[in-house]
């Protein structure tokens, strides 16, 4: 009879196991908040294009969101808020502020939501990962390729978008860290503006005259020095150095305007950020850092084949 | 040792339980055999079938690229021998078109847009034809659209598709995708397909004409046939470069691989091969000398593995779960008839021979029961015949009683008679005579079994009034008789055999008179008679003798029979029991259960 009742267990027990068995994984909810859903810059779309990809290999619900501008703190704020509404199971988030997204992430987090920081860090101990160039070796490759062009005396400028980002901060420390405080004339901050820049770039070089190198470490700054440049036929005169890599930007390092460029990888950024929501939501243990990398780009070396992929993003 | 184990297994099991174990292993050892067997057929049936069709889809994928190649080249041909285009191209070649005069300028303008004209319609055919130019060896771009103007900074004279069809005139060359800058502001992904332009007169190079095709036109191909199991196709041209991959974004940013070097390896290229838990298949086109190649996941082909898994399990259980049921039925089909058998030999062993096994079976078991039956039915008989000789030896012994009774008392009292007339005692005479005739009458010589007890105590009141007259002076009688026993019946003579015993052992040793006194009454389920003389009394060890055979002479024969047979007829728990003391003399109990008479 014992015999009999421990069949019996056995097969409910197998039953049951089977019915788990024919349960599928569930499909998690994952937002991506970039910094601005705009098409400028091109990086976020690049971004999505990499989450898009990662959700649809690891099916999973994916949402791009993002702010009207990358200086849009409380449109973050507001769309986080929105996030934990609808319950999502996790947030990929590019944080436009260091500090002020840390309350809002930490009620998101407190609500059962996995936070991963892309980009742009967070003031949050309880992200699961952060996933980002390492921006202070992208200001040390920016700095690097100058000395190609070396002169000891030579003095160079930097354009920078905004004062707070701290992607700003960081990768005007790599520049300062490769060639020192001696021949810093100073940083401009254009705001996102590219007329901003613009202005900027005609300003320096003329209250300059030694002005060798133009630093514009990140993609409105850069293109607004490009222009000025263009503009005034100074491409021979001075060593323009940008990162990352707009059509316009394509255009001028085509011709000579732009040296070089230090380009992210955006499209890794996305897809390492949603593969980690939901390695993280699976219970998979994550790196407290993962360093995406950065290639130089010439007028050389644009059309090899492995940085053509990188370059041009937009028509594939 | 093998015997000895399952010798312990079985030693305590039934047989229905060891027959249902024993077949349920066995089915279900037999069933996991059969189903690992047939699952791996299927897994690897699966995997033969998935390599033919993968092989198959590729064929058609390799097909349509040719045709679609094919036509390209075609188009390139139609183009690369347009009068107007080679026309062009020469005046670029051969003449300084800077130094041309205004008539001059006007008539390459003319064959300008005569050659634009000729691309563009063919431009037209096909929607995924993003641009058709020619360059002439001096580096004049003329595009099908003639709005669109030349990339200064293209670079395109260092680029494959512009030189290799100076080195390979009637060739065409087919580039893999790459990033077209040549027109000014656009950049996009496309396949190229160039060729040199020859004048013919000359036989000269005179400029390279180029097809560029969206990127995603390879795309459309591929993803025309659908893969299984998340399968994918992905080319390569012949040196190995990635032209086509779905995943190409995710191998360029360094975080997928392709096997492509252990691939291209192989000896055998038009093949299927196992890497890592992947199949891949290879084939190469003719046409463009790509080598397209399939990858699919091997446990992606089976992602119904679990499935089929559970299902050969699921099947698995039920299998056995329903040989269980049978097994159970089967066994319990050979036991019960034992089982039967078994209670049935258990109530014989209690004693109950009337039972008969019914089993109808013409199996062994079916032949046990017959042969149990015989057993029990003789076993039966013989009791039966032994009970009835018993009963026949009893009856025999009563009437041998009734015969010995008869002569020696008859001659007894008759003698009795006659010295009673002899000496004149004519009352006594009277009295005598009958007592003798009353006591023929009633019972001795009818040799009936019971007999009504007043009757039984009317006979010994006429052996009493005899013997008392043969011995007077020795025997004086009372019987005391409750008056609701009169009508008791009783077996026949059992108070003469006891009297007779007490006159002869009991009274006549003794000196002086004697007294005998019957006494009958009854409780609720028995008749109790004593009869209680005053004689010389018995020791234990005579009371013993009397009550079992071991008396030798026939003194003592009356009264076993008649102990025997009330035992006989009614149980040991009735009969005949003893009380006396030596000198004082002997009390004899008899015990008949009531109304057994009637029976």
């Amino acid at each position: 009879m014992k015999k009999r009742i421990l069949i019996l267990t056995a097969t409910v027990l197998f039953i049951i196991l089977t019915c788990q068995l024919f349960v599928k994984n569930p499909i998690y909810n994952i937002a991506l908040i970039a910094k601005t859903t705009s098409s400028e810059p091109d990086f976020w779309r690049i971004v999505d294009q990499g989450a898009k990809l990662a959700a649809k290999e690891f099916n999973a619900n994916y949402e791009f969101l993002g702010g009207e501008s990358e200086s849009d703190i409380d449109g973050q704020i507001e769309i986080i808020e929105k996030c934990i509404r609808e319950n999502k199971d996790a947030i990929v988030l590019a944080a436009t502020d260091y500090n002020k997204l840390a309350d809002v992430c930490k009620k998101a987090y407190e609500n059962g939501i996995k936070i991963i920081v892309i980009d742009s860090d967070l003031n949050a101990d309880f992200k699961e990962t952060f996933i980002a160039t390492d921006n202070i070796k992208l200001g040390e490759s920016m700095a690097e390729i100058s000395e190609k062009y070396v002169n000891e005396s030579d003095k160079f400028a930097v354009i920078a978008h905004i004062e707070t980002s701290y992607t700003a901060r960081t990768r005007l420390e790599g520049i300062l860290n490769v060639l020192g405080m001696k021949n810093f004339i100073g940083i401009n901050y254009c705001n996102g503006s590219i007329d901003k820049a613009y202005e900027q770039t005609i300003d320096l070089i003329n209250k300059n005259a030694d002005l060798k190198y133009i630093f514009a470490i990140n993609e409105t700054s850069a293109i607004g020095a490009a222009r000025a440049i263009n503009d005034y036929k100074l491409k021979d005169e001075i060593v323009l150095i940008s990162c990352d890599s707009s059509f316009e930007q394509i255009t001028y390092l085509e011709n000579g305007i732009i040296k070089s460029t230090v380009i992210q990888k955006p499209f890794n950024m996305g897809y390492l950020g949603v593969k980690s929501a939901i390695d993280s939501l699976n219970g998979l243990p994550l790196p407290d850092f993962v360093d995406t990398e950065t290639v130089t780009i010439t007028v050389d070396n644009m059309y090899d084949t492995e940085n053509q992929k990188l370059l041009f993003y937009s028509t594939k | 040792m093998r015997k000895k184990l399952f010798y312990k297994i079985y030693k305590n099991q039934t047989i229905a339980r060891t027959i249902l174990w024993s077949f349920t292993t066995l089915i279900a050892i037999s069933i996991a055999i059969v189903s690992i067997i047939s699952y791996n057929l299927t897994v690897s049936n699966l995997k033969e079938n998935a390599i033919k069709y993968n092989a198959q889809l590729l064929k058609e994928v390799n097909r349509n690229i040719d045709s679609y190649m094919t036509n390209i080249k075609n188009m390139a041909n139609v183009i690369v021998d347009n009068k107007d285009v080679i026309n062009l191209l020469s005046t670029y070649k051969y003449q300084d078109v800077k130094s041309f005069n205004s008539d001059e300028k006007s008539t390459l303008t003319d064959i300008k847009i005569k050659a634009s004209e000729h691309m563009q319609n063919i431009e037209k055919t096909r929607s995924e034809i993003k641009n058709i130019a020619i360059i002439s060896l001096k580096g004049d771009v003329i595009f099908s659209n003639l709005n669109k103007k030349a990339n200064k900074y293209s670079g395109y004279n260092l680029k494959d598709w512009y030189l290799k069809p100076l080195s390979y005139k009637y060739e065409a060359i087919v580039s893999p995708s790459h990033v077209q800058n040549l027109v000014e502001g656009e950049y996009s992904w496309v396949i190229s397909v160039s060729k040199a332009v020859i004048d013919y007169n000359t036989g000269e190079v005179v400029g390279v004409m180029i097809i560029d095709l969206d990127y995603n036109v390879i795309e459309e191909i591929c993803s025309s046939v659908e893969l299984p199991a998340d399968g994918y196709i992905y080319i390569l041209d012949k040196f190995y470069n990635i032209i086509y991959h779905p995943s190409i974004d995710l191998i360029y940013s360094g975080m997928k691989t392709e096997k492509i070097n252990e691939l291209v390896n192989l000896s055998d290229i038009n093949s299927s091969h196992i890497f890592d838990n992947m199949i891949y298949t290879t084939n190469n086109s003719e046409s463009t000398d790509w080598i397209t190649i399939s990858a699919t996941n091997k446990s992606g082909i089976l992602a119904n593995k679990e499935q089929l898994i559970i299902y050969y399990v699921i099947l698995g259980f039920i299998s056995v779960a329903i040989a269980t049921i049978v097994s159970y039925v089967i066994s319990k089909n050979i036991t019960s008839p034992i089982k039967n058998l078994e209670s049935s030999m258990k109530k014989v062993t209690d004693g109950d021979l009337s039972i008969r096994s019914n089993i109808e079976l013409n199996n062994e078991i079916g032949k046990l029961s017959t042969s149990f039956n015989i057993m029990t039915e003789q076993t039966e008989e013989l009791l039966n015949r032994l009970v009835s000789n018993e009963k026949q030896k009893r009856e025999s012994e009563i009437k041998a009683l009734q015969a010995q009774i008869n002569p020696h008392f008859l001659y007894n009292t008759l003698e009795s008679i006659i010295w009673l007339s002899a000496s004149g005692k004519n009352d006594e005479v009277v009295e005598i005579t009958s007592a003798l005739s009353k006591l023929f009458r009633t019972s001795i010589g009818k040799g009936d079994r019971f007999v009504l007890f007043k009757l039984e105590i009317q006979n010994i009141k006429s052996y009493l009034t005899i013997q008392s007259v043969r011995y007077q002076d020795v025997l004086n009688y009372e019987i005391e008789i409750n008056p609701d026993v009169l009508n008791e019946k009783v077996p026949t003579l059992i108070l003469q055999p006891i009297v007779e015993n007490a006159i002869y052992h009991g009274l006549k040793p003794r000196d002086g008179a004697g007294n005998i006194k019957i006494l009958a009454q009854k409780d609720e389920k028995m008749l109790i008679i004593d009869i209680i003389d005053d004689g010389v009394g018995m020791t234990g060890d005579k009371i013993e003798k009397i009550l079992t055979k071991e008396t030798v002479n026939n003194k003592g024969i009356g009264v076993l029979n008649v102990h025997e047979r009330i035992k006989l007829l009614y149980g040991d728990e009735y009969g005949l029991s003893f009380e006396s003391e030596l000198e004082k003399g002997t009390k004899v109990t008899i015990k008949i259960p009531l109304k057994q008479g009637e029976q």
